[in-house]
């Protein structure tokens, strides 16, 4: 890749911080697939120039960085602004507000009292108010927090849909069809099942059905599969299939499933 | 010196807000009549309709992106051959519905302008 395209693309993905991280991606290959095709043109248009100054060329047209960085933050932002951070704001100065007054409140009850009760008295209520002030604060800031690295918590784990795994102990050992199913949510963006078969004797075959009704078999329906990997692009309740027949062995199924791709 | 200033400032100022609102519905238009069509040539339809360099090319993207999350208009992945991968955009029904309103409205307001001016003249 050209060291300008590269440099582009570096100094984009750097602006693109607060873009979910699954949408960070297409928006880099999009890029590159314009500027590659802007050089191209540029190459008969203007042999003269360079490879270079063409790349150049067309990352000026495209834009500066940042600028195109802001404009996809318009809708895609993981840290955005909500009710809930005005509530924040707004109970944030409140509190200040209100310490500042009852401080003001303080000297002026000590200086007409004169007495240490009158002073003592004060600083209780500025104690008071702070501390349900921080209750406040912590009880609407942790959920924000939560909310705002989300994607990122679920990236970095998988959650297990459906897990199962039968040995030759357990599986029945003649001709047999066992179903289970399990579902996946409209809140996955992705996921995936992956099936193992390690066959001693006999036959296991696996299968998936999705919610339409869809049979998803391995690369083999024979005795002799080894497992196979399958993207679950359909939501709802899915099916899976054990068609064993004098089975010794065993079968491991894990379906994984991702918030954020 | 100082009014032809202001008076350069006010056109280009004039003519960015008038071909800002064009462009959504320039490329309701371009989706229509080339979809399924990638970023790039959007961007080379509009450069033929409203002249070269007329708005910074990435800024198409970010605008695409929008009438996707909105609706207007899906898109697929796909290839020309080597090189990236692009995304190929076509109109939804919803778009093209949003694009025959935007020239109604276009019609409609273009007409009343050159009523009032002949008018006037």
């Amino acid at each position: 890749m050209n060291k300008i395209l590269k440099q582009y693309l570096r100094d984009l993905e750097r602006h693109l911080t607060n873009i979910r991280v699954s949408h960070r991606q297409p928006i880099l290959d999009e890029t590159r697939a314009h500027l590659e095709s802007r050089v191209k043109d540029l190459q008969a248009e203007q042999p003269h120039l360079s490879e270079d100054e063409r790349y150049l060329h067309a990352t000026y047209a495209f834009g500066p960085a940042e600028e195109l960085a802001v404009a996809y933050e318009g809708d895609d932002v993981i840290l955005r602004s909500s009710p809930g951070k005005d509530a924040v704001d707004l109970l944030w100065v409140s509190a200040r507000s209100l310490g500042r007054g009852t401080v003001a409140a303080t000297k002026t009850t000590g200086k007409i009292l004169g007495t240490t009760a009158g002073v003592i008295l004060a600083l209780g209520v500025l104690i008071l108010v702070m501390i349900v002030g921080l209750l406040a604060i912590a009880l609407i800031v942790a959920p924000q927090l939560g909310e705002a690295f989300e994607d990122e918590i679920n990236l970095a784990t998988p959650t297990a849909i459906y897990d199962y795994s039968i040995s030759e102990h357990d599986l029945p050992g003649k001709t047999d069809v066992v179903i289970h199913s399990f579902e996946i949510t409209e809140d996955f963006l992705q996921a995936r099942g992956d099936v193992y078969v390690n066959t001693n004797m006999g036959c296991a075959n696996v299968q998936f059905v999705s919610p339409s009704g869809t049979t998803y078999d391995g690369p083999s329906t024979t005795c002799d599969e080894e497992g196979f990997i399958l993207q679950m692009t359909e939501r709802g309740v899915w099916q899976i299939r054990y068609n064993v027949a004098l089975f010794q062995g065993s079968v491991h199924v894990k379906v994984l499933g991702a918030r954020s791709a | 010196m100082a009014e032809v200033s202001r008076a350069a400032d006010f056109l280009a100022r004039t003519e960015r807000d008038l071909l800002g609102g064009f462009r959504t519905w320039l490329v309701l238009e371009i989706l229509e009549k080339q979809g399924p069509v990638h970023g790039y040539a959007v961007v080379a339809g509009l450069e033929t309709i409203l002249g070269p360099g007329t708005a910074k090319e990435g800024t198409i993207y970010p605008l695409l992106s929008v009438l996707e999350k909105e609706g207007l208009a899906e898109s697929a992945w796909g290839t020309d051959g080597p090189g990236a991968r692009r995304r190929y955009y076509t109109l939804t029904r919803a778009g093209s519905q949003a694009r025959r309103m935007a020239r109604m409205v276009f019609d409609d307001t273009l007409t009343s302008i050159h009523s009032y001016l002949e008018r006037d003249a």
